[in-house]
């Protein structure tokens, strides 16, 4: 189930923390990849990096927290694995509170950490595929006119043509017209499909 | 100035002691030129009576000398009548006879036969204008000085009339009866200044102003001066009577002359003499200012000598003490009477510092003394030490010599003392910081644990990472012995790195380090107690402990905590030192707080904590003791806070103080 293109990216500013986790991992069969500052990891980022980041809270200069803000503020996905030390327990939950997935109490039991990763790995793969989904949905949403959006709201909606005709000053005929296109252009072949495709695409119709 | 104030201020002058004393002098002066003057004025007076009484006497004497001769003169004349009357002589011979006595007395100019038809029938010596013979009397004043004479029968004198000459004359008529019958009379003519000429000596015509005068005019004068002086006598003439008189005065006196010089001569001493008193006077007063000023700036120079707090002191040119002032008295505690004359080594001069100071005083004797003093040591006369430091000068006289030296002294026990304090202070103040340093070092220690743990987590964390990471490669069996043994050496280093930061870290702490457990508080209670035994046994308090035994123990640095303890004790037994013995007991006592702390009291009953005290009490450097540094409080309280504990005083019920504080118990 693992996929080949994920990779943990391990941010520390210790340097015998970042080479012995890149060890640990690589040893579990991880592709990792290291960064010595938060700095150093947000120039590399982009939008298709797949796997999770191991980020160590405490770092000179940008702080792990403030990293996963930015992340956040750029809408990047990747699953965060806190690494904290002592007493940095309050600043961990503020951390999980604002979207990060875990984190791990300095020294740690290697079992936990790794399971974090895998954790994080799969919460990854789901995630791109919804994102995956829910893109295709927006794209098929893209290509509907604007009278065949209104149809298509209205039907998901739970209204009959009848209803959908009338709400919207047409004829049945047309409204048949314009729902047959929607479940062409949505790649459906039923309302329920329709309705499941439009929650998958966050809901919204546009 | 009005006037009674002057007079005021004469009175004032005349009272001060100065004017007093040139009283007796001005009235002796005064009372010597109203003596002489008027013992001159009695002199005066008497040789004025003297004068006059000699005047009296010539004038008295000039009379009878003039009426004798008239007297002579009447009778030769009444001699020559009766022998005319007789006619025993010629004619001839009457008046040769007459011519005689007129050449013998001058005073008679002429002498005349005048028959009884007032003819003259012979005049002698010889005729002149206004007698000749055959003529006939003419003038008034004789034809009735004839008629009286024919009528009395006596010899009459006319009154003075003026002869031709101008010069008056006076006749006698001198009556020739024969046989009863008036015959004529024979007439004496007298001139009247030759009267007074004649019949009055030169020194009697020198010495006076002699007048013949009638009533109403002058019949002859000596001189025609006229005096104005109250020496005149004057006297009848009778004969020839008729009225005339001699006014006789006496000329200026040149007799006077030396009166009046004598006069000008005591007026002049009297003025020199004035003179010489106000000059006196004068000098007396300026003598005067001139004391009252050296008084003034004697007594000023008394006062400023008495009044100096600098000790002077000087010696003559032996080291002899010639002089101190009242301050360097003071400083020693020996009187100038006692240190006066005195030549080294000085009683004040402690034993242990005479060598010291005999080789100062050969320093500044050599006249080698250092701008800023000596600092010696000074032994008062009750035994006492003090320090001071001696400026020492050459004192030069007033001829330009040098007399001795000046030495001027200033206690500098007291300078000595507050540099002392100072540097003490000074060194508390050093000493405390150190202490709280240490303290502070405690303190922050729960701040250092997070930091402490952090920096040795990174490499306890990555040794765990190395090792797990062989593990699961040995497990797995991919793995190559090269990258286990590098992980493995990475991991040693990683251990040694810890330990380093181990290392560090203690020797951050150092002995303050806190070694927090469980520990029963009758067993820090004990252990305090027994180091504050001595101290207690010493100050007589008796130390009584309420700990129960069943108290849960509390989680502290046993050590810290019996330092607090045994810090509040010995401030509890050092409170007491002025209570009464049987009152000197310090309780010491526990018991549990709310159940999740235990509180321990020390209680003393000592002077107790006064409110102004008390909300100070745990500030650093406050301190109520002499020698206290002002921390112990604030070191307790920091540890007991420290513990999460509080420590905090109040008043003890029935006197003393009670020092509480809170530990938490066992976790």
């Amino acid at each position: 189930m693992e996929d080949p293109s994920q990779r943990v990216y391990v941010v520390d500013d210790d340097e015998a923390m970042r080479d012995s986790l890149v060890w640990l991992l690589e040893s579990n069969g991880f592709a990792v990849e290291a960064f010595p500052s938060a700095e150093a990891f947000l120039e590399r980022w982009h939008g298709d990096m797949r796997g999770c980041l191991v980020l160590d809270v405490r770092m000179p200069g940008m702080s792990g927290l403030e990293l996963h803000e930015r992340l956040s503020a750029r809408s990047a996905v990747l699953p965060i694995v806190f690494v904290t030390g002592h007493g940095d327990v309050p600043m961990a939950v503020s951390a999980l509170k604002k979207g990060a997935v875990d984190f791990i109490e300095k020294p740690f039991n290697d079992r936990d950490l790794l399971r974090l990763v895998a954790g994080c790995l799969d919460l990854d793969q789901t995630r791109r595929a919804a994102r995956h989904r829910e893109e295709e949905v927006r794209r098929r949403l893209g290509a509907l006119t604007d009278r065949e959006r209104e149809v298509m709201e209205l039907v998901v909606a739970g209204k009959l043509n009848k209803e959908v005709a009338e709400a919207l000053g047409i004829s049945i005929k047309t409204v048949e017209a314009h729902r047959s296109r929607v479940m062409d252009k949505m790649e459906v072949r039923s309302i329920a499909e329709l309705v499941q495709a439009v929650l998958e695409g966050g809901g919204r119709t546009r | 100035m009005p006037l009674p104030s002057r007079i005021l201020a004469a009175l004032r002058r005349a009272a001060s002691p100065g004017a007093r004393v040139w009283v007796l002098p001005n009235l002796v002066l005064g009372l010597f030129a109203i003596a002489l003057f008027a013992l001159l004025a009695v002199l005066g007076r008497h040789e004025t009576e003297t004068r006059r009484n000699a005047l009296a006497r010539d004038v008295q004497w000039a009379e009878q000398t003039i009426r004798t001769r008239l007297a002579a003169n009447e009778d030769f004349l009444q001699l020559l009548a009766k022998e005319v009357a007789e006619e025993r002589q010629d004619a001839d011979s009457s008046s040769r006879r007459a011519a005689e006595h007129v050449a013998a007395n001058p005073e008679l100019t002429q002498v005349a036969w005048i028959d009884a038809d007032q003819v003259v029938r012979w005049v002698a010596p010889r005729e002149t204008t206004a007698w000749n013979r055959g003529e006939r009397l003419s003038i008034p004043e004789q034809a009735l000085a004839f008629q009286r004479a024919q009528r009395t029968g006596t010899p009459a004198y006319s009154m003075p009339a003026p002869a031709a000459d101008e010069s008056a004359s006076i006749e006698i008529h001198v009556p020739v009866f024969r046989d009863r019958l008036f015959r004529g009379v024979v007439v004496g003519i007298y001139a009247a200044d030759a009267v007074l000429r004649y019949l009055s000596s030169s020194w009697f015509w020198n010495k006076y102003r002699v007048v013949m005068e009638t009533d109403d005019r002058v019949v002859a004068a000596n001189s025609s001066v006229v005096l104005r002086t109250d020496l005149t006598e004057l006297v009848r003439l009778d004969p020839p009577g008729q009225g005339l008189r001699l006014r006789v005065s006496a000329f200026a006196d040149e007799s006077n002359l030396p009166r009046d010089m004598l006069l000008l001569l005591i007026i002049g001493l009297v003025l020199l003499m004035g003179w010489s008193l106000w000059t006196l006077s004068a000098h007396m007063r300026r003598r005067l200012a001139a004391e009252e000023g050296l008084r003034r700036e004697s007594a000023f120079r008394q006062a400023m000598e008495e009044s100096v707090i600098t000790g002077l002191r000087a010696v003559d040119m032996q080291g002899r003490i010639t002089y101190v002032n009242p301050a360097f008295c003071g400083m020693v505690g020996w009187s100038a009477d006692e240190l006066i004359g005195l030549v080294p080594p000085f009683p004040y001069w402690p034993e242990e510092e005479l060598a010291t100071l005999e080789r100062v005083t050969a320093t500044w004797m050599g006249g080698q003394s250092p701008p800023s003093g000596f600092e010696v040591r000074i032994r008062r006369k009750t035994g006492e030490r003090f320090f001071g430091r001696m400026y020492i000068s050459p004192l030069v006289g007033a001829d330009g010599r040098q007399a001795g030296w000046m030495a001027s002294m200033v206690d500098i026990t007291e300078q000595k003392r507050a540099r002392a304090e100072l540097e003490a202070s000074h060194q508390k103040v050093v000493t405390a910081q150190e202490r709280l340093q240490q303290t502070s070092r405690l303190v922050t220690m729960g701040e250092m644990a997070s930091s402490i743990a952090h920096e040795l987590n990174q490499p306890l964390a990555a040794i765990a990472n190395y090792c797990m990471g062989c593990v699961t490669r040995l497990e797995s069996g991919a793995f190559s012995p090269d990258d286990l043994a590098s992980a493995m050496r990475k991991a040693s280093d990683q251990a040694e790195r810890a330990g380093k930061i181990i290392r560090r870290i203690r020797d951050f702490v150092k002995k303050r380090e806190p070694n927090r457990a469980p520990v029963p508080v009758a067993v820090i209670v004990d252990e305090a107690i027994g180091f504050a035994e001595i101290d207690a046994r010493k100050a007589g308090v008796n130390i009584r402990l309420e700990v129960p035994q069943e108290l849960p123990p509390v989680f502290a640095d046993k050590i810290m905590i019996e330092q607090v303890v045994l810090n509040l004790v010995k401030n509890g037994i050092e409170a007491m030192h002025g209570s009464a013995p049987g009152r000197r007991e310090l309780t010491v006592s526990a018991r549990v707080d709310e159940g999740r702390a235990v509180e321990v009291a020390v209680a003393d009953r000592g002077h107790g904590i006064t409110p102004e005290q008390s909300g100070r009490l745990f500030a650093p450097f406050y301190t109520t003791k002499l020698d206290g540094m002002g921390m112990g409080l604030n070191i307790c309280r920091s540890i007991v806070e420290f513990h999460d504990g509080r420590l905090w005083a109040r008043p003890n019920d029935g006197g003393g103080s009670v020092f509480v504080f809170t530990l938490p118990v066992e976790r």
